[in-house]
């Protein structure tokens, strides 16, 4: 009973936001981006080829946010729906990149500087530049081999990863997100963590690894 | 559910807590007697746990700030489209009309409002008296106004039934004869019946707003107060 409770309190405080939001509140808008740009960019950038373009594809997804609210009807929580816009423009932008730009990505790709000319490379950005080495090595080698492993799983089973295990969505947030059914969810999530473990479990290669668009 | 195909390929949303409580207790028992079976599961759970360990992507510091400038951008030209929309559609609906149907408005009310002055102004009906109001045609009867003499006698105090008198008054509202239609006749009552239509003025009788001789009946009885 308190589920119900607490889940019928929840819809209707999102409908009082879904009705300020299309009202065009300022307040509610950047309520609505604080609460979920850094959630945005993150998967934006796990799932898109160029990492560089996440920041770019984060400010169209909450700009059509704004345009499309007027035509969000309810038919699903306002959060799976923003995450399905992100993933539309994730997948746009990867169409692009493979019409365009179909090439191996070396991880030592500079992907931009530190102003001082010093080129910034692909791997350098799966580090957390907050944590110190010295204290939280292990951890963070780790959490590069996980990352660097998952930009290799080819989609749709690496969205369907991300969207589970590391955002947390629920099956059937992870099938409306996608437009997809229960058991496509199972099915990538299950080949995708095979794909996953395997990277993992593969010897660390000296050379340079190859990330490929798939 | 047994063989280690099938535990395999349920560890997945046995990981993720899909399937159902007996299901659950099936799998569980089998990895329970399974090396193979209960590796496969940990090394499964551990790379679900390398994935929710990672947590979000470091976005760039000035993030937020792009989307918000972004989203304001957006706002300010959806607002001036939509007063340039309502613009459009004025200038190609109601615009090229404005002129005539504002004239046609104003004479309308111009009109209206005069013949509404005209109608209070000139026909504002009179108002009626009816105190004073002859209506022509009919005939009125004599009116007794007042006894100008003093009480009524002792003749027809004393009667038991009221004198019921017929008065003959002429033009001037003087009664000129009478006659006693009920009561006593007698030469005491016919006594002071004479005496107190003799001191009565009477309204004549009109006919066509004329004074006309007309006929009154009276009632006369004794009034007796008792202290």
């Amino acid at each position: 009973m308190g589920n119900i409770a607490s889940a019928l309190t929840f819809q209707s405080e999102e409908g009082a936001l879904v009705e300020e939001l299309k009202a065009g509140s300022e307040e509610a808008f950047a309520w609505l981006i604080e609460r979920y740009h850094q959630s945005i960019y993150s998967l934006l950038a796990r799932t898109v080829q160029d990492r560089g373009d996440a920041a770019d594809l984060a400010q169209e997804v909450f700009v059509k946010v704004f345009r499309g609210i007027g035509g969000f009807h309810g038919e699903s929580s306002l959060r799976t729906w923003i995450y399905r816009i992100a993933l539309r423009e994730a997948s746009n932008q990867r169409r692009w990149w493979l019409r365009h730009k179909q090439q191996e990505v070396p991880m030592d790709q500079p992907v931009g500087d530190c102003g001082d000319g010093t080129p910034v490379l692909l791997r350098d950005t799966l580090v957390d530049p907050c944590d110190s080495p010295y204290e939280h090595a292990a951890q963070e080698e780790q959490r590069v081999r996980v990352e660097r492993a998952l930009e290799q799983v080819p989609e749709p089973y690496r969205t369907t990863l991300i969207l589970r295990d590391v955002e947390g969505f629920i099956y059937e947030e992870v099938a409306e997100m996608q437009g997809v059914n229960l058991g496509t969810v199972k099915s990538r999530l299950v080949r995708g963590r095979a794909i996953l473990r395997r990277l993992l479990e593969a010897p660390q290669p000296s050379q340079q690894p190859v990330a490929v668009a798939g | 559910m047994n063989g280690c195909r099938e535990i395999r390929d349920s560890i997945t949303e046995y990981l993720d807590g899909r399937l159902t409580g007996r299901a659950m207790q099936e799998i569980a028992a089998h990895l329970n007697g399974c090396r193979e079976c209960a590796l496969e599961c940990r090394l499964m759970e551990d790379t679900q746990r390398s994935l929710a360990s990672l947590g979000p992507v470091p976005e760039p510091p000035d993030m937020l700030l792009r989307i918000r400038v972004a989203v304001s951008h957006e706002m300010a030209r959806s607002h001036r489209s939509r007063w340039a929309g309502l613009g459009l559609v004025w200038k190609n609906t109601l615009g090229p009309f404005l002129l005539q149907a504002s004239a046609g408005f104003a004479s309308a009310v111009l009109l209206l409002g005069t013949v509404v002055f005209l109608v209070t102004m000139f026909t504002q009906p009179v108002a009626v008296e009816a105190s004073k109001d002859e209506p022509l045609g009919k005939a009125s009867a004599p009116r007794l106004l007042y006894l100008s003499s003093p009480a009524v006698g002792d003749q027809i105090n004393a009667s038991a039934t009221p004198v019921v008198v017929e008065a003959y008054v002429n033009g001037a509202g003087q009664v000129y004869d009478y006659r006693i239609i009920s009561g006593p006749t007698d030469a005491d009552t016919r006594s002071e019946v004479e005496n107190m239509l003799l001191f009565s003025v009477f309204e004549p009788a009109r006919f066509f707003g004329q004074p006309v001789r007309g006929l009154a009946v009276l009632s006369f009885a004794g009034v007796a107060v008792r202290g």
